[in-house]
């Protein structure tokens, strides 16, 4: 589907990260398209799929390239500010803060939307809105009433990847990056999740974009798939155009292709 | 024009001192990566230890042997009880560690010997003026400074000498570098680390020893005070840096002895404190060495 | 022990509890900011020099101290977060300038230089200061509640993500450690009031010791801690006549041997959840 009358939610522009003398990403273009649905990046560990993630959040800045945000140019931004532009994100691992209930978990991100201006709103504590918010996100993601006041170490793994993805939702981005979501989860957490996804690409109309390994996974959910190699971008597309991209295949999916 | 000489020897001696305290302190923040934050009360305890062997033996010989073996030994207990433990643990916890067991030395001191009353070393000894004459221009320095710089040049040259030529040294140096390929490669880490404090501690000791000689009167917080100034001038040279450390201090003990006619004693130590807050800010790294802010 | 030696005591404890929470903010953010004893210090020196030579009401004078203290800590942990220096480095920064002021303090006239100020008018009572001190615990227990307290928790936690979600980080920071001066600044107004008689060598490195030590070994998961080790390892050993020169070494000991036992200190985050737990009647696994 062309997107290309649309701007893009999310752009990368020939961006380049080196750590030392290694290009981690080397060059890499990407255009996440604005309307829902869900764009996947593959490849290998090591690939710079967690680098691009960082880059497109702010957290690192990349020695040459530029990031786009809806139209705006958000290169060298903080973190901060590229959340408040639409951008929100989850980490490999879980990384709740361990001493805050799921709830104010939630609410520390609810807090910062974009509709209140930084400064002063960010430390008074007024409810009403980003109380509405916080309850919206974790009901949207299927966390029971029962879980919001418990600290995350209660929770099982899914609960607790739940409950990231509410923290992240809670202020409906635009895109929602989702690092290695399904990792340690058996099928059926695996078959939940995936349709959570799909639903909240129509509820919000956020575009997703996840780094997975699990390709079955990948090639049921996502519309748009980008493979990553050594931090160069090899091949962008459909699932089936990557599946028969030579490139890939000799490169990744070709000594996968067994994989579940 | 002597008296810029005399300064300049002045100079030379209180340097030697500072060199021979920073060397040891550069040592453990390279090795052990970790704060400390005892050396002083090590050093100020070889210094109490000193005029025991003094009083009992009556041999500056003996006093810095006696000071310089004693503050090794309190050097291994240090590392074993105040740093082994905590290691693994932020930088908050050491730093807390160290300074209580500093305490508890200094505190120890405070109230065993004399009522916590300063010490003094015997003025015969130290004090014995020796002069000397270099083209035409009388110079003064007293026993207790040549032996200050005597030993310092003897102990600094040692430890350079062990660091590069034996052994132990290579183990060490290899732990500095990665204490996880030195521990695959056998070296136990654990050890080095309390060789290494008992080295610098060894260096301390004689420090304190020859402080006695130098100056009139110790008491058991002398050692906390000259350590922050010594921080300064590890921080200039760089952490883990030997010559930087022997650099530091000697520029730092001319700058003392520069300013001692011109500033009131209590902002020359001021300076100490604004070298570090400027070297903190500007150059993280120092001169030479490794870095003491981590970059995420 | 004479009534009069008792109130004098509780009023000092508590002065340095309060102090001690100042320094508690930073701290529990592993953000170590060890200036507190220059806080300390502007908050005593300013609101004595105020009411002293300038007859400025005790209470005008006590603000003007505490914010002189909190801009203090904003200047020196605006500088520190600007280059961004962490642990150790952070701690020798701000040590730096609390012993530099000390050392300035020593050679400026105006306020006695070595001598000291004296003749402070008296001002601080029981009832005052223990006002205060209720106030602030009251306050910290409130504040764990509020967005700055849970920011606080999520910096401590994870100051990594809390940029990630729209927090700004440094704003946010700069907050916490001017309130933690500012509170240094108003216990040191409450002590200069007291003790009517201050050096700067009163604002060293023993008085750093006397807040820091307690705080870590009580642990720095809650504040509870703070306060659980202020009256372990100050209030209390100061009841006891005979233990009086050993108070440091004491404090000293204890803080190391619990520390090598316990790194997060006497009551954490796990303490305080079983406390709970047992007030509460045992928690059954929530519902599904």
């Amino acid at each position: 589907m062309s997107a290309a009358a649309q701007v893009p939610a999310l752009e990368l522009r020939a961006a380049q990260v080196k750590f030392g003398g290694v290009a981690a990403v080397n060059d890499v273009s990407l255009r996440i398209p604005r309307a829902g649905g869900i764009s996947a990046i593959i490849g290998p560990n090591g690939a710079g799929k967690t680098t691009v993630f960082n880059v497109l959040t702010g957290i690192i800045r990349p020695s040459a390239g530029q990031i786009v945000v809806d139209g705006r140019d958000m290169t060298g931004r903080r973190p901060d500010e590229i959340f408040r532009a639409g951008i929100a994100r989850t980490f490999q691992g879980v990384r709740l803060f361990a001493h805050l209930s799921v709830r104010d978990n939630v609410q520390l991100a609810a807090r910062s939307a974009p509709r209140h201006p930084g400064g002063a709103a960010v430390w008074f504590d007024r409810q009403g809105e980003a109380k509405r918010r916080t309850e919206w996100a974790l009901t949207e993601v299927g966390l029971p009433q029962s879980l919001w006041s418990a600290m995350p170490d209660r929770l099982t793994l899914l609960e607790r990847r739940l409950a990231e993805i509410a923290r992240a939702i809670t202020v409906a981005p635009i895109v929602l990056l989702l690092d290695e979501p399904a990792a340690g989860l058996n099928t059926a957490e695996k078959d939940r999740l995936c349709a959570l996804l799909t639903a909240l690409t129509v509820s919000t109309g956020c575009r997703i974009v996840v780094i997975e390994h699990d390709m079955k996974l990948v090639m049921a959910i996502a519309q748009h798939i980008a493979v990553m190699n050594f931090g160069c971008l090899l091949a962008e597309g459909t699932p089936a155009e990557v599946r028969g991209n030579e490139a890939v295949i000799e490169a990744y999916l070709g000594t996968r292709s067994h994989h579940a | 024009m002597s008296v810029f000489l005399q300064q300049v020897v002045n100079g030379l001696v209180i340097g030697a001192s500072y060199a021979l305290v920073a060397v040891g302190f550069t040592l453990i923040f390279g090795v052990l990566r970790v704060v400390y934050l005892a050396h002083g009360a090590v050093l100020v305890a070889g210094a109490y230890l000193g005029l025991f062997a003094l009083s009992w033996l009556g041999s500056i010989t003996a006093a810095l042997a006696v000071g310089t073996i004693g503050a090794a030994l309190l050097g291994l207990v240090v590392e074993f009880v105040a740093l082994r433990p905590v290691r693994q643990q932020n930088h908050l916890i050491a730093l807390v560690t160290t300074v209580s067991f500093a305490t508890i030395i200094q505190e120890t001191l405070r109230l065993t010997v004399q009522s916590g009353q300063p010490i003094s070393y015997p003025d015969n000894i130290g004090a014995r003026l020796l002069q000397a004459e270099i083209a035409g221009i009388k110079l003064h320095v007293t026993v207790g400074q040549l032996a200050v710089m005597v030993v310092a040049l003897v102990l600094v040259v040692a430890l350079t000498f062990i660091i590069q030529r034996t052994w132990l040294g290579r183990s060490i140096r290899a732990v500095a570098d990665s204490p996880l390929v030195a521990s695959m490669l056998g070296i136990r880490v654990n050890a080095i680390s309390g060789q290494t404090v008992a080295l610098a501690s060894a260096l301390a000791g004689a420090a304190g020893v020859l402080l006695g000689l130098t100056i009139p009167a110790i008491d058991p917080y002398v050692g906390e005070h000259l350590q922050f100034k010594v921080l300064a001038v590890v921080l200039f040279g760089g952490l883990g840096s030997i010559p930087g450390a022997v650099l530091g201090g000697v520029l730092l003990g001319f700058v003392e002895a520069m300013a001692a006619g011109y500033l009131a004693t209590s902002y020359r130590d001021l300076f100490a404190f604004m070298t570090m807050v400027v070297i903190l800010f500007f150059r993280p790294s120092g001169l030479f060495g490794r870095r003491l802010v981590e970059r995420v | 022990m004479g009534a009069g030696s008792l109130e004098a005591l509780i009023i000092i404890q508590l002065i340095y509890l309060i102090a001690a929470l100042g320094h508690y903010l930073p701290l529990s953010m592993n953000q170590l900011d060890v200036g507190i004893a220059g806080y300390f210090a502007i908050g005593a020196y300013i609101s004595a020099f105020l009411t002293r030579d300038h007859e400025v009401a005790f209470a005008l004078a006590l603000i003007a101290g505490s914010v002189a203290a909190g801009a203090g800590a904003l200047i020196v942990d605006g500088l520190a977060t600007r280059v961004r220096l962490t642990g150790f480095a952070y701690a020798i920064f701000s040590l730096s300038f609390a012993e530099s002021l000390r050392i300035v303090l020593n050679n400026v006239e105006a306020v006695g230089s070595s001598g000291g100020l004296v003749g402070i008018p008296a001002h601080t009572t029981l009832t005052l200061v223990a006002a205060i001190a209720v106030a602030v615990l009251i306050g910290f227990w409130w504040l764990d509640r509020t967005r700055l307290g849970h920011l606080r928790t999520a910096i401590a936690d994870d100051e990594f993500v809390v940029p990630i979600f729209g927090v700004p980080l440094t704003a946010t920071k700069l907050m916490i450690f001017a309130l933690g001066g500012a509170l240094g600044g108003l216990a040191g107004g409450l002590y200069s009031h007291y003790v009517l008689f201050i050096r700067p060598d009163d604002f060293g490195f023993a008085l750093l010791i006397s807040l820091q030590l307690p705080m870590v070994f009580g642990g720095l998961d809650r504040f509870y801690g703070a306060v659980a080790g202020l009256l372990l390892l100050g209030f209390i050993p100061e009841f006891v006549r005979e233990l009086a020169q050993y108070r440091l070494i004491v404090m000293a000991a204890a803080t190391l041997l619990v520390l090598i036992l316990r790194p997060s200190g006497l009551i954490t985050h796990r303490t305080i959840a079983w406390v709970k737990s047992r007030l509460r009647g045992a928690q059954a696994e929530p519902t599904r």
